[in-house]
């Protein structure tokens, strides 16, 4: 039954996010040329993680090895990737064990709860194995080019085969407090979902702070103090230990880890009826009658996708994570950003240029790390899919597709402008721009919204994924996220280099200028293709 | 009202709706009964723009549903089957959308209290639309039907789900809306329903036509349900 399920699950996730339709709106099989296209764009999303990783574990790895510190090394990575797979599964666990549509469907099958928990269960440890992969394969390979045994190798291969099942078993566990909480609190479900994926993130990003920052001395030090660091760090090579198969350890791991995933499953199997099944206590609104007044399609329809915005966390946290990275950059570039380029007088008369000049010439690297921020923000591309079942109420209304679509850019082209003059003032403040470039730092990354919330729309539209049954399939699975976030993030990445060697050029703000000129002229561009061929597309769903 | 001429609907290899004829008039309550899978959805989902279809022609008060899709979805108002609404919103929040989508003036007030008293609803607006029943849905899809005065309303299976006073509700203004001149194009299984509020029905098996006409003519000195009985009987 498990396996069943299990394939049904993902004969959703991967099959019918492929699968096109034809003219008539009929499903058509999967084309090859779109399998390998897609297949592609994974491949080079691998690729970039795979290469970041490798960048990473490679020092270690050449000063570690050599000297016999393979536990160390090991311990290092294992405590890494438990953390990153723990963090960022919990909420997908939580949406995939209780927030499927079809749980009830299921319950009143006979069908063991434990089948379905585990068949869940399942589904996000095989996103898990995939992201364990692409963490583990450059760390085997760097352990395997500096020197490695071959025990080492099958012990990191146990771990990876071992390590998902552990992050998965208690994320799920911290997913079933989660609902247990949102569920008494039902009022501030929402808000107490968003802080928490908040919270867990910052402590994600703290973390990875706190590890660079500290890696660099680690590794100056390693080399001479190797034996005082590895007895200091000697409960993180204890746990590396499992990875070189040292008999206690690895019994004790398997012990710990076979603990941690039966006790998961038995606690949730046991306790999945009554979670699914209890009836949430609110207390009622009473409806005091208001004056409505009338609005345009358009803005009914764009109140109605900030609504949907508003009402999911997990399309919150996944669709608009970008906007509070943007902030976070401004404020980065505000408060260090004077001090990045603080040259001495000797310096700057050797450059032939002052400390204002050398501000002045920095702004297209401030702005393309904005738009690099931006670049993550992702509503837009999951607008469409997320009308799902609700897609007849638009199309037995009198409504053009295009206001529809439009609509549904809406609202990232909202915030984008308002995060943009946000971000962009404190940057402009903080750098002491110029009245000019001021106003070109809000309006490029504002116009890159622009860009950024119609190309998604576009995106959404040729990858379609309607028949979602949790909202984490299209808000973060699904192919058109992730070619968005491809296509959005390397824009920012050739900004930035671009900007880099942009510095030698004096004339800054014609530069921003011609910049903004060419996002607007795609943008119009974007827009007819939406008006045209893409409402045309999406009139046949 | 509604004119279907030769309504041809495949998927795949299946046919779902074969060269279906059917004509409306204002003032008429129109039945469509069938089988399960004879095709009634297909043909309402046609009628309505949400489908395309092989051959034929569909007319929704003289415009061409391929050609003027929003003119005749100005015109029509649409009930599906299983009323899957915006659970984010609050009920009195999808009243409004959809008037604001429909143009519906400054009498929108009125008129969604107006028809939320007669379905008992009023007391829910507020809630979200994620917390309401089945039959609450329902009651909501009815009332944002009717809220823009359409000249056709097109609904699949409306009963379902709706408590007997709802029920008997949705059968007067059905009424009330005909003898205002609009027209009404409904499927059902319930034939009790149908023989005493229809003023013609149709019978459709496997996407083919059997029998349609004014129900008086139809059942004869029978019940509905026996000529549907005999028909499905017989032809098969």
């Amino acid at each position: 039954m498990v396996k069943k399920l299990l394939g049904i699950r993902l004969r959703g996730t991967f099959v019918s996010a492929l699968g096109g339709k034809d003219k008539k709106g009929n499903p058509k099989p999967v084309s090859k040329g779109r399998l390998l296209g897609i297949g592609l764009v994974y491949a080079f999303l691998a690729v970039i993680f795979l290469g970041l990783i490798f960048t990473f574990a490679a020092p270690l790895a050449m000063i570690l090895v050599p000297l016999g510190g393979d536990n160390l090394y090991f311990g290092i990575f294992m405590l890494i990737s438990l953390s990153v797979v723990f963090i960022f599964s919990i909420f997908e666990t939580k949406n995939e064990l209780y927030e499927c549509k079809d749980n009830e469907l299921l319950l009143a099958m006979p069908i063991r709860p434990r089948d379905i928990v585990i068949s869940r269960i399942c589904t996000v440890l095989i996103y898990n194995y995939i992201e364990e992969l692409i963490f583990m394969l450059p760390i085997i390979i760097c352990y395997a080019i500096f020197g490695g045994s071959i025990v080492g190798i099958l012990g990191a291969i146990y771990v990876f085969l071992t390590l998902p099942l552990i992050a998965t078993s208690l994320s799920a566990g911290v997913g079933y407090a989660v609902h247990l909480i949102s569920h008494k609190l039902a009022r501030f479900k929402n808000l107490m979902v968003m802080i928490l994926s908040l919270g867990f993130l910052v402590i994600y990003f703290v973390g990875y702070t706190a590890l660079m920052e500290n890696m660099e001395k680690f590794l100056e030090n390693l080399e001479t103090n190797f034996e005082s660091i590895a007895e200091n760090y000697s409960f993180v090579a204890h746990i590396g230990s499992v990875a070189t198969l040292k008999p206690v350890p690895v019994l004790l791991y398997t012990l710990i880890f076979a603990l941690i995933t039966l006790t998961t499953v038995y606690v949730i199997s046991k306790k999945y009826i009554g979670l699914m099944t209890a009836t949430v206590k609110t207390q009622k609104k009473t409806y005091v009658a208001k004056e409505l007044k009338g609005k345009s399609q358009l803005v009914a329809l764009t109140k109605k996708e900030f609504s949907k915005f508003f009402s999911s966390p997990t399309y919150m946290l996944n669709g608009g994570l970008g906007f509070i990275f943007q902030i976070a950059a401004a404020i980065f570039i505000a408060v260090l950003g004077p001090g990045l380029f603080e040259l001495d007088a000797s310096m700057l008369a050797e450059m032939g240029v002052t400390a204002d000049e050398v501000m002045r010439m920095a702004i297209p690297l401030f702005v393309s790390i904005l738009v690099f921020a931006e670049s993550m923000v992702m509503m837009s591309v999951s607008a469409v899919s997320l009308e799902g079942k609700n897609l007849w109420i638009l199309k037995s209304m009198p409504i053009f597709g295009k206001t529809v679509l439009l609509a549904k850019a809406m609202p990232q082209i909202i915030l984008s402008v308002v995060f943009s003059f946000i971000s962009g003032l404190i940057v402009a403040i903080g750098i002491g721009a110029g009245f000019v470039e001021s106003l070109l730092i809000i309006l490029i990354p504002a116009a890159f919204g622009v860009f950024a919330a119609l190309s998604g729309i576009i995106i959404n539209v040729l990858l379609p994924k309607l028949d979602f049954v949790n909202e984490v399939q299209v808000v973060k699975q699904s192919s058109a996220a992730f070619i968005s976030m491809l296509v959005n993030m390397l824009i920012g990445i050739v900004m930035i280099i671009s900007s880099v060697i942009a510095m030698a050029i004096p004339f800054t703000s014609l530069l921003l200028f011609l910049i903004f000129i060419v996002i607007v002229g795609i943008s119009v561009g974007l827009y007819f293709i939406i008006a045209g061929p893409i409402a045309k597309r999406f009139s046949t769903f | 009202m509604l004119k279907i001429q030769n309504l041809t609907k495949k998927y795949g290899e299946k046919c779902a709706v074969d060269d279906l004829t059917l004509h409306i008039q204002p003032g008429e309550i129109y039945g469509f009964i069938g089988h399960n899978g004879a095709g009634k959805t297909t043909t309402l989902k046609a009628a309505v723009g949400l489908i395309d279809f092989d051959s034929g022609e569909i007319l929704v008060d003289g415009e061409s549903v391929r050609i003027n899709p929003m003119e005749c979805k100005r015109k029509i108002a649409y009930i599906p089957d299983n009323p899957d609404l915006y659970d984010f919103l609050t009920g009195i929040k999808y009243l409004d959308f959809v008037a604001d989508v429909f143009g519906v003036g400054g009498e929108r007030n009125e008129k969604i209290s107006g028809l939320a008293d007669v379905f008992e609803l009023t007391a829910d607006l507020a809630s979200p639309i994620s917390t309401y029943s089945h039959g609450m849905k329902q009651k909501l899809a009815i009332i944002s039907a009717f809220l823009h005065d359409p000249k056709l309303i097109i609904m699949d299976e409306p009963f379902v789900g709706l408590d007997p006073k709802a029920s008997h509700t949705l059968k007067e203004m059905m009424r009330e809306h005909c003898d205002r001149g609009g027209a009404i194009f409904f499927s059902t299984h319930v034939l009790d329903v149908a023989e005493k509020l229809c003023d013609k029905v149709a019978i459709i098996k496997e996407g083919k036509l059997i029998v349609s006409g004014n129900m008086e003519d139809v059942k004869g000195d029978t019940s509905l349900e026996s000529v549907f009985l005999e028909l499905e009987d017989n032809d098969g």
